[in-house]
C-alpha cells in the first residue's frame, strides 16, 4: 500500500488504483478481458458471481490488498450489488484497519466505514 | 440413510476397501502440509476441531485448553486405562491423556501427523506411554473389551462406513467404555444447498472425503452398535469463534504460508470461510457426543450447569 493513499487530496487517485485492483483480480478470476468488467457491472446479474464465487474472490482481495472482510456480517448483509459497492467497501475496510499512525489525519479518518 | 452429496453417491459405488483406500490418500493429503502452517493457523495446541468459548471475547486458547479439560472429564480415564484416538492429528488429546497417566494408542493416515505426534510425545517424556500407527481405523485389529475409552475429535466426518466404524469400535470397548465423538453435522432437515459448489469446495478440494450426516442419524449409528448416548452438546456457536480466530491467524501470517505452501493460504481461508458462514447460519452444526457401552461409571448429573444447583 503507498503512502499516498491517505493524502486528502490523492483520494480520487487512490480510487483510481483501488478500482484498477479490483478489476484485474474479478477480470483474471472471470478468465475476461478487463474491459469487460465495469465499475457498474452487477457481479451477480452481469458478471455471474454466486456467493461462492465472491468467498473465493474476496479471499484473493484481502490477500492483494491487506484489508480484512466484517467477519461478523453475513455477506448478504453487505448488500454489494456492483464493482463499485465492493470497491467502496473495500476502501472503507483498507482505511479503517490501516494502524494509527500511517492513518494520515483527521480528514482521512472521515473516510472510515 | 440417503446420500446427500456427489461424493457421498460417489462413495456408494465404490467397495469398502475402495473407499477405504480413497480416504487414506485424500484425506491424509491435507494433513500432510507443513506442520508449521498448522502451528500458525490453529495455535500451539495443534488441535483442528473446535474450541469451546464460554464467551465471545475469550481467546483460542482458552477454549482450546477448555476443549482438552472437556474431553477428559467426559473420557473420565483412571491411571493405566488404555484410550484409542482415532484420527489423532499431531497428538494434542493423546498427549493430555498420556500425561495424566492413561496408556494411549493414536491412529492417523498422515505419516508426517504421526512424526510429529511421536516427536511431542518424546519432547514430554510420555514416548513410552504412547503408540501412533499411520492407519485406516478399519484396517486396527483391535482386541474385544480392550479398549477403556475411543474419541474422534474432528475425525469421523471423513469416514464413510460409519456403521462398520460404530461396530468395530463397540466391540473393542470394555464393559463401562466411553465414546466421545466431536464434529460436524447436517441440520436433520435440509438447509443449504449441499451439492452446491462451496460444500463441494470444503467436502473434497479442501478436505478430500467428508460424510456429514444429521445428529439424529449419527446417534442412531452409535444406538444400532450397541452403545447409549449419554450426553451431547452443541458447540456450533463456539466454532464460529473457533473458526474466526483461524481466519485471522491466516490473515497475519498468510506471507509464512504462502512461503511454505504457495495457494493454501487461499485454500485454508476459503473453506474456513464457507464453514465459517454455514455454522453462523446453522446450515452445519456442530455436537460434541458422549456414549457408552454399558453402565457408565460417570455421573452425568454431576456436571454443573449455572442456575441449576440444588
Amino acid at each position: 500500500m503507498t503512502p499516498e493513499i491517505t493524502a486528502t487530496d490523492g483520494s480520487a487517485r487512490t480510487a483510481t488504483d483501488l478500482a484498477t485492483t479490483v478489476r484485474g483480480i474479478l477480470a483474471r478470476y472471470l478468465g475476461r478481458s478487463v474491459d469487460e468488467v465495469l465499475l457498474e457491472s452487477r457481479l451477480e446479474h452481469d458478471l455471474e458471481l454466486d456467493s461462492f464465487a465472491m468467498i473465493e474472490i474476496t479471499v484473493a482481495l484481502e490477500a492483494a490488498l491487506g484489508f480484512s472482510m466484517d467477519d461478523a456480517a453475513d455477506p448478504h448483509d453487505l448488500k454489494l450489488a456492483t464493482v463499485a459497492d465492493l470497491v467502496t467497501y473495500i476502501d472503507g475496510r483498507v482505511v479503517a484497519q490501516r494502524q494509527p499512525e500511517e492513518r494520515g489525519d483527521a480528514s482521512s479518518n472521515d473516510r472510515r466505514a | 440413510m440417503r446420500a446427500r452429496t456427489i461424493d457421498e453417491r460417489e462413495a456408494l459405488q465404490r467397495t469398502a476397501e475402495a473407499q477405504r483406500e480413497h480416504e487414506r490418500h485424500l484425506v491424509a493429503h491435507h494433513y500432510e502440509h507443513n506442520p508449521e502452517i498448522f502451528r500458525l493457523v490453529l495455535g500451539a495446541d495443534l488441535l483442528y476441531s473446535t474450541g469451546i468459548f464460554a464467551g465471545d471475547d475469550e481467546d483460542l486458547d482458552t477454549a482450546q485448553r477448555r476443549k482438552l479439560a472437556r474431553i477428559a472429564a467426559k473420557l473420565d480415564l483412571k491411571p493405566g486405562d488404555l484410550l484409542l484416538d482415532v484420527g489423532c492429528g499431531w497428538g494434542s488429546i493423546l498427549l493430555n491423556a498420556a500425561e495424566a497417566g492413561s496408556r494411549v494408542f493414536g491412529v492417523t493416515l498422515s505419516a508426517r501427523q504421526r512424526e510429529v505426534a511421536m516427536a511431542r510425545a518424546a519432547e514430554r517424556g510420555l514416548a513410552e506411554r504412547v503408540r501412533i500407527d499411520r492407519a485406516h481405523v478399519e484396517d486396527l485389529a483391535l482386541a474385544p473389551e480392550s479398549v477403556d475409552a475411543v474419541v474422534f475429535s474432528g475425525s469421523i466426518v471423513h469416514m464413510h462406513n460409519r456403521e462398520a466404524v460404530y461396530e468395530q469400535i463397540a466391540r473393542a470397548l470394555r464393559p463401562g467404555g466411553r465414546l466421545l465423538v466431536s464434529d460436524c453435522f447436517f441440520p436433520r432437515q435440509p438447509r443449504g444447498d449441499h451439492e452446491s459448489k462451496a460444500t463441494e469446495y470444503i467436502f473434497i478440494t479442501a478436505l478430500g472425503y467428508c460424510r456429514l450426516l444429521s445428529l439424529s442419524e449419527e446417534l442412531g449409528l452409535m444406538e444400532r452398535a450397541g452403545m447409549d448416548v449419554l450426553h451431547v452438546e452443541d458447540l456450533t456457536r463456539s466454532y464460529v469463534l473457533t473458526v474466526n480466530h483461524w481466519i485471522d491467524n491466516i490473515r497475519r501470517n498468510r506471507d509464512r504460508i504462502e512461503a511454505l505452501a504457495p495457494g493454501f493460504a487461499q485454500i485454508l481461508q476459503t473453506y474456513m470461510t464457507i464453514g465459517r458462514l454455514s455454522f453462523h447460519r446453522r446450515t452445519a452444526l456442530e455436537y460434541m457426543i458422549l456414549a457408552v457401552k454399558g453402565r457408565p461409571h460417570l455421573h452425568v448429573g454431576a456436571w454443573p450447569i449455572p442456575g441449576q444447583t440444588a
